[in-house]
Formats: structure tokens, C-alpha cells, sequence
């Protein structure tokens, strides 16, 4: 970022609209949520610490898991993954100066903290809805939910979606006409194939979220009777409306963080990636069934046992393509030369958890099984494999591997390291246990469950509480490391194949780092800063 | 709690919403209005006449892609709308349930085909424009405005007209889905004729001309959605084609 003697630094970032430092505000406030989220998770896992009542009421109980589920896909992995990593490097990546629209941008970013504050405020109203965060009919409609909370968290909820929604098109206008000479299509880097399908599903299926969404608003406040049987409603229309868009919303949360792993794993491997075709075929095909597959959600809702077959059949099939990546990914380390630094660490983290998330999603596609397992722990378990161990270590991925072209410094490597084992172990610890509980009956969101499996859920908040307290290492290492970590090389991974780096000549082994990454990237960014007044748009 | 819904909705967080609201917009036209011609040109005129369609979409203007992107999410939400009609549609016995008032089919029509007229307007208008015949464009585009205004007049005359035979909001799922449609689209045909007036406006101090009319160009795609989503609607709901 270029220095400014006149401007105050508070203006520098309150109407900035530079896509690196909107990343930056991005990443920021996200991690923010990810520790309110994270202790509201903590705060439930110690209340299932014995069943029965341990230190907070029933509604408190919902409240929390709620605001949890809500905070960790809207206002955590979403905004870090698309907003963070995608307004930061995907315009770098194509060799582009900014967004298509800056101002846009930076409103997008606002909209998000605007509807987080919205999620959040019933706290302080004493009146947090909690819907948990599907929000069914009929407990989001005045006879479920008669407090204002409801209608704040259906705004909130409206307004992310705007929010996502400019961000989408902005991504998807960027690639499109912003790409550096040279830069094709068919060479474009698989975190920015995978970032163009996130905001091709961001805009197809974001709108069908916020009409139903204004519609629930709109049978709480003015009378109408969409999802509501006494005027003629369909409650289950609201469930198919609502995965419509959360269906695919899952892969927004994912692909990215399968971008970011496509980028760490053959830097770190001495190849380059296995396959680079069928991955960005496999991340359309993925974006494609995402739309057909949402009805699995219902399965036991009595629809038609044809369409319930039906969506078995496409659940299964988006197995395939993704079994292609993670083939891929394996065929990139095979016979390379890996080197076992952080960033590589998450990323083989993300696959082999990810996998275990991924294929006990398959046996929850099969109808039978999912009768038994619908609202169970295995459920709860296996969201949480594939956006904990899936995408939360993808960003971790991300975070220390770009960290270097992000602040100039590098991160501490033998702190990284005892977080990432760390984290594997008390993340199985947890959502091993889930599983299992799971299996043996313990249903979801229920505050209270049968003395036999205390022992299990005690070992999973044992886990929990240690999973939280390690993120602290992480946390003390980016802060420690932004202001007083070694100075980065200007290309620390030594990656010559990627925009975002500059190019430096591969240096003698002995004098590894001629130039200061600062002095590099302030290169790299004065070539790339925008000229004055191309923001015009006619 | 009626305290704090009034805190919240009526008290001063909506007066600052709406300042910054207006501040928002009053930056984002002033931006437009002072930046116009530095905006980029249309390359895709300046290519050959036989170049590939692909060629000539890649280089449209930054806007134009823009506009088409949100297009795409305005067809999504309106899909979301229209799903939502067609299965109360498919699961009742009467369609539309007796106790509904007659809607005015020919009034409506009448209506419809005013709406689609301001989109020939608009159309013939902007061939005006870059052939440089600024009178013709501004004219016609004076025209265009009227035609929308009159269609929304019209429509908010048959609202009050069903309001008065206790049609409303309220009346089962069949008047909800009505007035959703039929209220979004005409929120959004109060948009366009934002926009029209915006562009209208800056028209006769003197912008825009035969080279760089992408600002026009963004609200036409728009204007003439519009206009197309009402004729699925006029066919589905008034017409009930099915």
C-alpha cells in the first residue's frame, strides 16, 4: 500500500475502495466474528457438559446455536473466503489494477458489518431470535416467533444477501474484463476458476434467498398468508425456496477454500498441479449440481419418494467431481518434492478432512439412512468436517501463505505448526465424538439428552474448549508476526507461476533474499495502483 | 418490546439510514454526471463488422456487463416469485379461488400495451442517439418517461379499485402472490423511471452522444427487462395462459 503523509489512517480505511485494503477490512472484521461465533460455540458445548440443565436457560441455549450457525457461514466463512481472499488476490491474480466497480466494493463491504449488526443487535434488545439458522416456517412467522428479533435477523439476513449479491456480480464483471493482457481463460489460476463459480452461484441463487426471506418479513408484518396454511401457504415451499439458495451456499463456503488449497499444494509439492483441466471442469460441474441436489435437505419432509430419488441420485453424483479433486490433489504431492511448511500442513489437513466430511455425506444422501440420521449429531458432525476441517483450514491455508505478501513478514513457523497439530487433534476430538453420539440418537439443537452419553459429550467439549484455546496461538501469531515478525523475502514460497508474487530471480541458496518484500511489493503495487480517472462509468 | 421496534424502525437509526441513503445515491450521480467523458467507449463498435459475437460481448463496457450480471439476479428473484404463485397455483382445487374479484383483463391489456410501447420509445430513441439526433432522442425519451408514469398510474388505479372490492394483502395465498408480482414489478418500474429521468435529465444539459452512451445503454437493458418480465406476468396472472 502506498504511503500517505496527508491522509489520516482512520480516512485511508473508512472510505477506502482499493480492492487489498476492502480485502483487508474483509478479513479483519470476519475473524472478529469468527471469535463471537466461536465462543458462542464454546458457551454451548459447556452447557451439553452434563445433560440436563448446566448453567443456562432452555431459550438462551437456542438463542446461541442460532447465532452461532448464522455468524459462522454469514459473517465468517463467506466474507473471509470471497471478500477476504477473493477482493484481495483474485484481481492480483489476473493481473488486474482493481474491481470493476471499487465503489461497489466498498458498499458491499458495509452492507455485511450493516446486517452483522443486525444479526447481533437482539442481544442487546433482549429479543434474539432463535431460529436457528434455517429460520423454517412456521417458528419464523409471528405465531412461532411474535419478538422483533425475527424481524431483524430476516432483515439481516436480506441485507448479506444484498451484500453478496453486488459482490458477485463485481467478481464475475472483474474476471471477465479486467484480466491482464495475456491473461486467457483457459490459464487462469484455480483459486480464481474457483472464485468466478462462487460468484456465479452467489448470483443465481442469493436472489431466490431474499425473496423468500422478504416474504416471511412480509407474512409477520402485513398480513399475508405465503407460508402460512389457513390463508392457502405452503410451509414446505419455504423449505424447497430456502435450500434453493442454502444448497448451493454450501459450495460457496467450500470452493474457494478448494481454490486456495489448489494454489498451496503444488507450490509445496515442487509440481504443478495434476490435472489443472479436470479441476476447473470438476469446480463447474460442482457449481452446476449444486443447484439440482437441494431437496436432500427434506428428505423427510413426506414429499414425493419419486423426487426424493431423484435428489438421492444428483446428491450422490456431486460426490464424483469432487472425488476428481481430491484425486488431483493427491496426484500433485505424489512424487513431489513436499515441503512440510505451514501452509502445506492445512492444505493436507483440508483434504483429509474434507474427504471424511465428504463421504459421510454420501451416506446421508441415501434416504434410508438419512431417515435414521436426519437431525442427529451426524448431521451437526458433518457440517462441521467439511466447513471446519473443509474450509475453516483452507483459510488457514490461505492466512499463512499469503500472510508474507499481505503484511512484508513472515509468520512464525513453529508456532504455525503446533497450531495446525493442535487443531486436528481437538477438531477429531469434537466432531469424531459428534459422529458417534450421532449414531447413537443424540438429537441436534436439544438442550437436554440421555445420561448415557454424557461421558462422549464431555470428551467432545473437553475438545472443543482445547479447540478454541488453541485458535490463541494463531491469533497471537498474526498479531506478533504483522508488527515484528522476519522480514518476508519478496517471494518467500519461491513461486514463479503466479501473478500475485513478484518475479524474482531464483537466488543462490546462501543470499536468498536480495531485496526486502517490502520494497517488493511496494513495487509490484505502484505498477499495478490505479490511475486517476478510470472509476468513471458512463 | 413496541418501544424498541419503534426505536429501531422510526427513531433516528432510519433518519441516518436515509441520509446515508441519499448521500450514497447524490455521490454515485454526481460521479456519473462529472466523470462521463472519461468513461470508456464502446470498443465493441469500433471492431469490425465481422467479428465474433464473443469478440464483440467481451468488449462491451464494464457497465453494460455490470447490468446484464444483475439482470441475471433480477431474473432469479422474479423466478423465486413466480414459483411461489405457480404452487399455490397447483395445490388448490379452484384457481383462482371464487371469493377473488374479477381482474381487468382489457384494462390491463390497454396497460400492458403501454408499457411495451415506452420500451419501442426508448428503443427508437437511442438509434436517434447515435446517429447524433439529440432532439429526436430527448423527445422520445420525454416520451418513454410519460408512457412508464402513465402504466404506473394506471396500475396503482386498478390497486385501489381491488382494494375498494376487498382484494388485498391479506386474501389467502392467491392475493399475497398477486400483489408480491405484480408490487415488485412495479417498484421496479418506479426504479426505471429513476433511472430514466436520470439519464433523461443529464441528456439535456448535454451529455451523451453518438460514441459514449453506456449510462443509457445500462438503463434500456433495464427498462426493457422490465418490460419483459410484465408480459410473462400479464400472460400468467390476468391472461392465465396457464
Amino acid at each position: 500500500m502506498e504511503t500517505h503523509t496527508t491522509t489520516p489512517a482512520w480516512k485511508l480505511w473508512l472510505f477506502t475502495t482499493d480492492h487489498k485494503r476492502i480485502g483487508i477490512l474483509y478479513m479483519v472484521t470476519a475473524f472478529g466474528f469468527f471469535i463471537l461465533g466461536g465462543i458462542a460455540a464454546m458457551a454451548l458445548r459447556t452447557e451439553l457438559f452434563t445433560a440436563g440443565p448446566t448453567f443456562m436457560k432452555q431459550q438462551t441455549f437456542n438463542e446461541l446455536f442460532s447465532i452461532h450457525g448464522v455468524t459462522m457461514i454469514f459473517l465468517w466463512i463467506i466474507p473471509v473466503l470471497v471478500g477476504g481472499f477473493g477482493n484481495y488476490f483474485l484481481p492480483l491474480q489476473i493481473g488486474a489494477k482493481d474491481m470493476s466497480f471499487p465503489r461497489l466494493n466498498a458498499l458491499s463491504y458495509w452492507l455485511y458489518l450493516s446486517a452483522a449488526s443486525l444479526f447481533w443487535i437482539g442481544f442487546l434488545l433482549k429479543d434474539q431470535a432463535a431460529l436457528g439458522w434455517t429460520g423454517y416456517v412456521p417458528l419464523s412467522e409471528r405465531v412461532g416467533t411474535p419478538g422483533v428479533g425475527a424481524d431483524l435477523w430476516l432483515l439481516g439476513f436480506h441485507l448479506v444477501g444484498v451484500s453478496s449479491i453486488l459482490g458477485g456480480v463485481n467478481f464475475l464483471v472483474t474476471v471477465i474484463k479486467e484480466r491482464a493482457p495475456g491473461v486467457k481463460f483457459k490459464n487462469l489460476s484455480l483459486f480464481v476458476w474457483s472464485q468466478i463459480v462462487t460468484a456465479f452461484l452467489i448470483v443465481m441463487a442469493t436472489p431466490v434467498v431474499g425473496t423468500v426471506m422478504t416474504l416471511v418479513f412480509f407474512d409477520r408484518n402485513f398480513g399475508t398468508h405465503f407460508f402460512i396454511p389457513e390463508g392457502g401457504g405452503d410451509p414446505v415451499l419455504y423449505q424447497h425456496l430456502f435450500w434453493f439458495y442454502s444448497h448451493p451456499a454450501v459450495y460457496v463456503m467450500i470452493l474457494p477454500a478448494m481454490g486456495i488449497v489448489s494454489e498451496v499444494i503444488p507450490r509445496f509439492s515442487g509440481q504443478p498441479i495434476f490435472g489443472y483441466r479436470p479441476m476447473v471442469y470438476a469446480m463447474a460441474v460442482i457449481g452446476f449440481l449444486g443447484f439440482t441436489v437441494w431437496a436432500h435437505h427434506m428428505f423427510t419432509t413426506g414429499i414425493d419418494p419419486r423426487v426424493r430419488a431423484g435428489f438421492m441420485a444428483t446428491t450422490m453424483t456431486i460426490g464424483l467431481p469432487t472425488g476428481v479433486k481430491i484425486f488431483n490433489w493427491i496426484g500433485t504431492m505424489y512424487g513431489g518434492r513436499i515441503r512440510f511448511a505451514t501452509p502445506m500442513l492445512f492444505a493436507i489437513g483440508f483434504v483429509s478432512m474434507f474427504t471424511i466430511g465428504g463421504i459421510d455425506g454420501i451416506y446421508m444422501a441415501s434416504v434410508p439412512i438419512d431417515y435414521q440420521l436426519q437431525d442427529t449429531y451426524w448431521a451437526v458432525s458433518h457440517i462441521h468436517y467439511v466447513l471446519f476441517g473443509g474450509s475453516v483450514l483452507g483459510v488457514f491455508a490461505g492466512i499463512y501463505y499469503w500472510f508474507p505478501r499481505m503484511t512484508g513478514r513472515m509468520m512464525d513457523e513453529r508456532l504455525g505448526r503446533w497450531h495446525f497439530w493442535a487443531t486436528m487433534i481437538s477438531l477429531n476430538g469434537v466432531f469424531m465424538t459428534m459422529h458417534i453420539v450421532g449414531i447413537l440418537g443424540m438429537p441436534r439443537r436439544v438442550y437436554d439428552y440421555n445420561p448415557e452419553l454424557e461421558w462422549m459429550n464431555q470428551l467432545a467439549t473437553y475438545s472443543a474448549i482445547c479447540l478454541g484455546l488453541v485458535q490463541l496461538l494463531f491469533f497471537y501469531n498474526v498479531a506478533h508476526s504483522a508488527f515484528r515478525g522476519a522480514i518476508a523475502p519478496a517471494n518467500p514460497w519461491d513461486v514463479q507461476d503466479s501473478l500475485e508474487w513478484p518475479k524474482v530471480a531464483r537466488a543462490p541458496s546462501k543470499a536468498r533474499a536480495p531485496v526486502s518484500a517490502a520494497v517488493a511489493i511496494a513495487a509490484v503495487d505502484r505498477v499495478m495502483a490505479p490511475e486517476s480517472g478510470r472509476e468513471g462509468k458512463g | 418490546m413496541l418501544l424498541y421496534y419503534g426505536v429501531i424502525f422510526k427513531g433516528p437509526v432510519l433518519g441516518i439510514a436515509v441520509i446515508l441513503v441519499l448521500a450514497a445515491l447524490y455521490g454515485w450521480v454526481y460521479e456519473d454526471y462529472t466523470t462521463w467523458r472519461r468513461a470508456p467507449q464502446h470498443a465493441e463498435e469500433e471492431l469490425p463488422d465481422d467479428a465474433s459475437l464473443m469478440r464483440k460481448w467481451m468488449a462491451k463496457p464494464v457497465a453494460w456487463w455490470g447490468v446484464i450480471l444483475f439482470l441475471l439476479t433480477e431474473i432469479m428473484l422474479f423466478g423465486g416469485l413466480f414459483v411461489v404463485y405457480f404452487t399455490a397455483h397447483a395445490s388448490s382445487p379452484v384457481w383462482p379461488p371464487a371469493s377473488a374479484p374479477e381482474l381487468p383483463v382489457f384494462a390491463t391489456g390497454i396497460n400492458t400495451a403501454i408499457l411495451v410501447s415506452s420500451g419501442v420509445t426508448m428503443h427508437v430513441g437511442i438509434m436517434f442517439l447515435k446517429r447524433n439526433y439529440r432532439t429526436a432522442f430527448l423527445v422520445l425519451f420525454a416520451a418513454t418517461i410519460a408512457l412508464g408514469a402513465l402504466f404506473l398510474f394506471n396500475q396503482v388505479a386498478e390497486y385501489i379499485e381491488l382494494f375498494g372490492e376487498g382484494f388485498n394483502l391479506s386474501s389467502g395465498v392467491y392475493g399475497a402472490s398477486f400483489f408480491a408480482l405484480t408490487g415488485v414489478h412495479g417498484a421496479h418500474v418506479t426504479a426505471g423511471i429513476g433511472g430514466l429521468t436520470g439519464v433523461f435529465t443529464r441528456g439535456l444539459f448535454g451529455q451523451f452522444n453518438a460514441k459514449r452512451h453506456t449510462g443509457i445503454e445500462g438503463v434500456a437493458l433495464y427498462w426493457h427487462f422490465v418490460d419483459f418480465v410484465w408480459i410473462f406476468l400479464y400472460l400468467v396472472i390476468y391472461v392465465r395462459v396457464v
